[in-house]
């Protein structure tokens, strides 16, 4: 008869011996779409000692430094908004113009939150819970970010972002992993749920975690897998399979490490399955908060592409955006590191300003983006105008490597060699 | 010109254009040679008879967007179809332009709909190129998915005018917006009947000025925008790339242009086409190609006759990033080296222990038995190369039988055609 193993046995061999594996009990207060797992009772079995974590905190705090820590210890988190996140629904124009050019899906002025210190424009009721950061003075509000030259395909646009508009180079931050002097640990990089090519270098690539709840081995010996990619792995397709579950191999055990074997939810992200994007910042920051050397995280979200019926499902896609940002980083705080994380939301394009006919609109120019952290300076960033339209859509006024600039300071990565040039910078860093 | 063995190139031919066969079949399918072997695979009647033979039943299909339970049916029948078919290459051409003329279910919701385009797909995949594109830009399932049925001449969507050009039929770089927005007009109007789960046409919502498309003057409607695509330039190169792609790895700038030029020639049939670059590829030693989580598992399940539960197939496949009928966006499956993600690997592992667990074809579990890697190699499907040393290690590494054909199924070399 064939042995037969179970999971529990797995994530016990595949942490090395006498490691802290703590129960993910602890989980996301805010997300909303948490629950008890029912293998949670079953995963006390598997610790050797069972560490509590804080009640209504994701993250267990740091153990220390047992891997080099790169940029100073600095995390860079960028939520993907994937499909083109709608700017002027999310940050509303006070001019009647924005109320005339969308008869139906203007946000009535009572129901917008007004910002403190801006009068030309305010923010979508579901954004709230970022409030108070505004306040604090360290949430960035970048409207009509796009390239000068903007392309409406999501495929065209998306790849320019990634790449920071050099289509024949990797993904920005895949270029800083590239130039880094040794391999980082598996999960340095993590894209959750979903591929990231921004993070995807040229000859590094990122460990991609679709769902947190599979990322394990069932009935097959890890064991197995690590003899598949010993020795040689070259360079061709086959070598980089070998390379790939030998990383694999290791970026399980550390994150059954962190997240006790369990996760806060079946799917990191995407609307299928009720997944969120606050499931997703909440393993992010588990992740962050671990000594598994994980400090660039990509949480990419889907469903902003809003042809139809925009304004209910905008509502809940930005109420979970904005609770998933919010619990985040009461999570670094929690975990001591408010000081040394940095969250950047990103979209390809902005959309239509004219509304379409299906209670949606077309894909636009000048989008949406915003920076959270302490180093933040907080404040409005770049220009709308309804008045002076580009082709119906949102004239550009941020170049998106203006942003990138920004980040990779953040990280202490030469700017003017990673994308080129840094003729691009919003200086929204405080004394970075 | 490196020829390929002819055992490697039927082997070649039934992983890449078919899914897999078990190890006597494959006997058999070698004992005929490759020319029989693709013009068995191209066979019209037996296409027929395949495609007539339809997996679905539509009691089970209601047209109804909560009906949970006739979504799972949709997919899981569907892989069950793709398992067991007896004319593998219709299936797997249904299955790469699954990946190209995307909707997902997540948005179109009604699981019938979906079924009937995947129908269109099987019926008309190999077929001729104009009646494939016509009938997709007015099926059901594409018109909820790229919004179609709302596009009116007051209000164009142009959703739909944007990804048959980029990514349907043309690609980008060979249209303008100018040509989006005209296209959006001249389709505009079509409403879906939800009673008949047909589009209709209705003309007082249709835009019927004449537009400049595509450079073509008084176009404004339907077929007068199909004809403007059929006739672009970069319509049967855009095409022969995909298939080149697809079936072969590659996009030789070169064999694509032959390819797009007989294809052009043969009255864009995509049965010739196919037929043109499978040849081809057999004759050239194809560039290696990652089979994505579905073709894989498709494989082996059909090669080791692994009775699956599709339930928890589907579960996986989905981890794996490759749930039928669930693409990631409308540019379908990026494929390549990029399902060697950690996800993805993790959700195969899973998968083979599960196929191997269920194996019950006796030369592959004999195989698995015995000591030969060449052997199991063989009855797999590989070419005579086999397994390389690592992956001799692993398998060894492994006990004999089930848990040996596990790690045999993520070789590189089985996940890789």
């Amino acid at each position: 008869m064939r042995p037969k193993f179970d999971r529990r046995q797995f994530i016990g061999m595949g942490v090395s011996a006498g490691a802290t594996v703590a129960v993910g009990v602890a989980l996301s207060s805010c997300s909303g779409a948490t629950r008890a797992s029912e293998a949670t009772s079953t995963t006390a079995s598997t610790t050797t000692s069972a560490t509590s974590a804080t009640t209504g905190s994701t993250v267990v705090p740091s153990k220390g430094s047992s891997r080099n820590m790169q940029f100073g210890g600095r995390r860079l988190v960028v939520v993907q908004l994937d499909g083109g996140n709608d700017l002027l629904n999310t940050l509303p124009p006070t001019a009647g113009r924005y109320h005339d050019m969308r008869p139906s899906l203007a946000l009535a002025d009572d129901d917008v939150l007004s910002l403190t210190g801006v009068d030309d424009a305010g923010l979508h009721p579901s954004l709230s819970p970022l409030l108070g950061a505004w306040n604090a003075g360290q949430l960035a509000l970048i409207r009509g970010i796009g390239f000068a030259v903007p392309n409406r395909s999501h495929f065209v646009s998306m790849d320019r972002w990634w790449r920071a508009d050099q289509l024949t180079q990797p993904g920005w931050l895949g270029r800083v992993v590239d130039g880094l002097a040794d391999e980082p640990s598996p999960l340095f990089g993590t894209a959750l749920g979903a591929s990231a090519p921004v993070l995807s270098g040229a000859t590094r690539q990122p460990t991609v975690i679709g769902s947190s709840g599979s990322f394990r081995w069932v009935d097959i010996d890890p064991e197995w897998i690590v003899a598949l990619s010993a020795g040689n792995e070259g360079s061709d397709l086959a070598g980089q399979a070998r390379h790939a579950f030998s990383r694999t191999v290791q970026a399980v055990d550390d994150f059954a490490e962190i997240t006790g074997g369990e996760a806060t939810s079946d799917e990191l992200a995407g609307r299928e399955g009720g997944a969120s994007i606050a499931d997703g910042l909440a393993t992010a920051a588990q992740l962050l908060a671990s000594d598994a050397g994980a400090q660039l995280v990509v949480v990419s979200a889907s469903g902003f592409d809003t042809h139809a019926g925009q304004l209910p499902v905008h509502a809940s896609l930005l109420t979970d955006l904005a609770e998933g940002v919010a619990s985040f980083m009461t999570s670094m705080a929690t975990a001591g590191l408010a000081d040394d994380v940095l969250l950047v939301v990103t979209s390809e394009f902005g959309r239509r300003v004219v509304e379409n006919g299906s209670g949606g609109c077309d894909h636009g120019a000048g989008g949406f983006s915003m920076a959270i952290g302490s180093a933040v300076q907080g404040g409005m960033y770049g220009e709308v105008d309804l008045d002076d339209l580009l082709d119906g859509d949102v004239r550009p006024s941020v170049a998106p490597q203006a942003l990138f600039t920004n980040c990779l300071d953040w990280l202490g990565i030469d700017a003017a060699t990673t994308l080129g040039s840094r003729d691009d910078d919003l200086a929204l860093l405080n004394g970075v | 010109m490196q020829l390929m063995e002819e055992r490697d190139s039927v082997k070649w031919l039934h992983r890449r254009a078919g899914f897999g066969l078990p190890p006597a079949q494959m006997r058999a399918a070698i004992d005929r040679g490759f020319v029989a072997e693709l013009d068995r695979l191209l066979d019209r009647s037996a296409i027929a008879d395949a495609v007539a033979a339809d997996p679905w039943d539509n009691d089970s299909l209601p047209f109804d967007p909560m009906d949970a339970p006739s979504r799972r049916y949709a997919v899981g029948r569907w892989i069950d179809a793709m398992v067991a078919t007896e004319q593998p290459l219709v299936d797997r051409m249904t299955w790469l332009w699954h990946g190209h003329f995307v909707s997902a279910i997540d948005k179109v919701r009604v699981a019938r709909f979906m079924v009937d385009q995947i129908r269109l797909l099987r019926s008309a995949g190999l077929g001729d190129t104009r009646t494939l594109v016509r009938s997709l830009t007015i099926d059901p399932a594409m018109a909820v998915y790229l919004d179609l049925r709302t596009s009116t001449e007051e209000v164009p969507n142009e959703n739909y005018s944007r990804e048959l050009l980029e990514l349907f039929t043309l690609g980008e770089g060979s249209y303008t917006e100018d040509d989006v927005q005209a296209g959006a007009a001249a389709l505009s109007g079509w409403a879906l009947d939800r009673g008949t789960a047909e589009l209709v046409f209705r003309p007082r919502r249709h835009d019927d000025q004449p537009q400049r498309f595509l450079g073509v003057e008084g176009v404004h409607d339907l077929d007068t925008v199909i004809d403007a695509v059929m006739a672009h330039p970069a319509l049967p190169l855009f095409l022969a790339g995909t298939i080149t792609q697809e079936l072969l790895g590659e996009n030789d700038a070169d064999l694509v242009a032959e390819l797009a030029r007989d294809f052009a020639s043969s009255g864009f049939v995509i049965a010739d086409l196919v037929r043109a670059a499978l040849t081809t590829g057999a004759e050239r030693v194809a560039a290696p190609l990652v089979l994505g989580p579905l073709p894989w598992l498709v494989i082996a399940v059909r090669t080791s006759a692994a009775r699956l539960e599709v339930a928890q197939a589907t579960r996986l496949l989905r981890t794996a990033g490759q749930l039928p009928m669930l693409p990631p966006n409308v540019a379908g499956w990026s494929g390549g080296a990029a399902w060697f993600n950690a996800s993805s690997l993790v959700a195969r592992a899973n998968l083979a222990a599960l196929v191997a667990a269920d194996a019950t074809d006796e030369d592959v579990l004999a195989a698995a038995e015995g000591d030969d890697m060449d052997v199991l190699a063989d009855a797999l499907g590989l070419p005579a190369a086999g397994f390389d040393d690592q992956s001799r290690a692993a398998l060894n590494a492994a006990p004999s039988g089930r848990d040996r054909l596990a790690v045999a199924f993520v070789t590189p070399e089985f996940m890789i055609a």
